[in-house]
């Protein structure tokens, strides 16, 4: 989807919305199913964000700094039985850029956003 | 491993066969265990089988576009850095007419065959049924089959000029989505998978042959 630079979709709105929340619940990092849990529970929808929207997001939001990631030690998903997980956390840019969304944040995914915020891509915790 | 995981898997290996490996190997990695938080998350919720395939299916469906799209702009990325040889191969490969004109070929005629199919089994439904009012295509669930089907085959053909392989994948699948409610099935999918074949081993044969030139 092409769109204006500096303006936040409603997907990515979710995402850092979501990804805070997590923190405030004392979850630094989340992972991709953990997000697509948390934005379906705040939407109320039983349909979940789909693979390829939520990861192409995902993507975006690293790039411009407003997320940082890392691979979990594949020792402890082996330790668990499960594949390793890539692990999420915004960044200082990223909540920011949430904060100046403003109310946009709050309301449901597919709501149009409209609102201006700076992508500074500092990439601090 | 449900068969909807393995559905799924399949999916997102072909469309990031090709990318860069990190690209290619990361976003498998990360929808592995998507797949499998999700999977344990429906059992441990109870659902059946039934309706963690339609779960994890409709986020599989929905994200189709996106993720045709997060594949176009890696391979776009990934020829901006790439070496010269690189990108010149891809330059006067995949874009040239000379590699276009079989894939259009192939397109067009899918999209011909399928519709001679179309038409002639649902002339051939009615006749045989004899109840040619109730048997209306407009009032089947053969025409949602057909107009999904011909929207893949389209976009199997503008997928053609740069990824040759998805595009000839599209095609195909359009080609027999359109025709599985006639007797038709059978021919344009072969016709479909044959052309598309040789379509695309010939499109890399020439970029291959750009490439040493």
């Amino acid at each position: 989807m092409r769109r204006k630079e500096g303006v936040l979709l409603p997907i990515e709105v979710s995402i850092l919305d979501a990804g805070l929340r997590a923190r405030r619940r004392g979850a630094e990092e989340f992972h991709g199913f953990q997000l697509a849990q948390e934005i379906g529970e705040r939407d109320g929808t039983r349909t979940l964000t789909a693979h390829g929207t939520l990861y192409k997001a995902l993507g975006r939001l690293e790039t411009a700094g407003l997320l940082e990631s890392r691979w979990e030690d594949p020792n402890i998903g082996a330790a668990e039985g499960r594949p390793r997980r890539r692990l999420y956390r915004v960044t200082l840019a990223g909540a920011r850029a949430l904060a100046e969304a403003g109310s946009a944040a709050h309301a449901p995914t597919g709501a149009p956003v409209g609102r201006r915020v700076a992508l500074v891509g500092d990439g601090a915790p | 491993m449900t068969t909807i995981e393995q559905f799924v898997g399949a999916w997102v290996r072909l469309y990031t066969a090709g990318l860069d490996p990190v690209d290619r190997d990361e976003r498998r990695a990360e929808i592995a265990s998507d797949l499998w938080e999700h999977t344990r998350a429906l059992e441990a919720a109870g659902d059946n089988r039934i309706a963690a395939g339609v779960a994890i299916g409709a986020r599989w469906l929905l994200g189709i576009p996106d993720d045709l799209v997060w594949r176009t702009e890696r391979r776009r990325e990934s020829r901006g850095q790439g070496a010269e040889p690189e990108r010149r191969s891809s330059m006067a490969g995949f874009g040239s007419a000379r590699v276009l004109a079989l894939p259009v070929i192939v397109a067009v005629a899918a999209v011909v065959v399928a519709v001679v199919g179309v038409v002639v089994g649902n002339i051939q439904y009615v006749e045989q049924s004899e109840r040619i009012v109730s048997n209306s295509v407009l009032e089947s669930l053969s025409m949602v089959l057909i107009v999904g089907g011909f929207a893949a085959i389209v976009l199997g053909f503008v997928l053609m000029r740069r990824q040759p392989g998805v595009g000839a994948v599209l095609v195909v699948g359009g080609a027999a989505t359109a025709s599985i409610s006639t007797y038709w099935l059978i021919v344009p999918l072969v016709l479909a998978v044959v052309v598309s074949w040789y379509g695309v081993r010939r499109a890399r044969r020439i970029a291959g042959e750009a490439t040493t030139a």
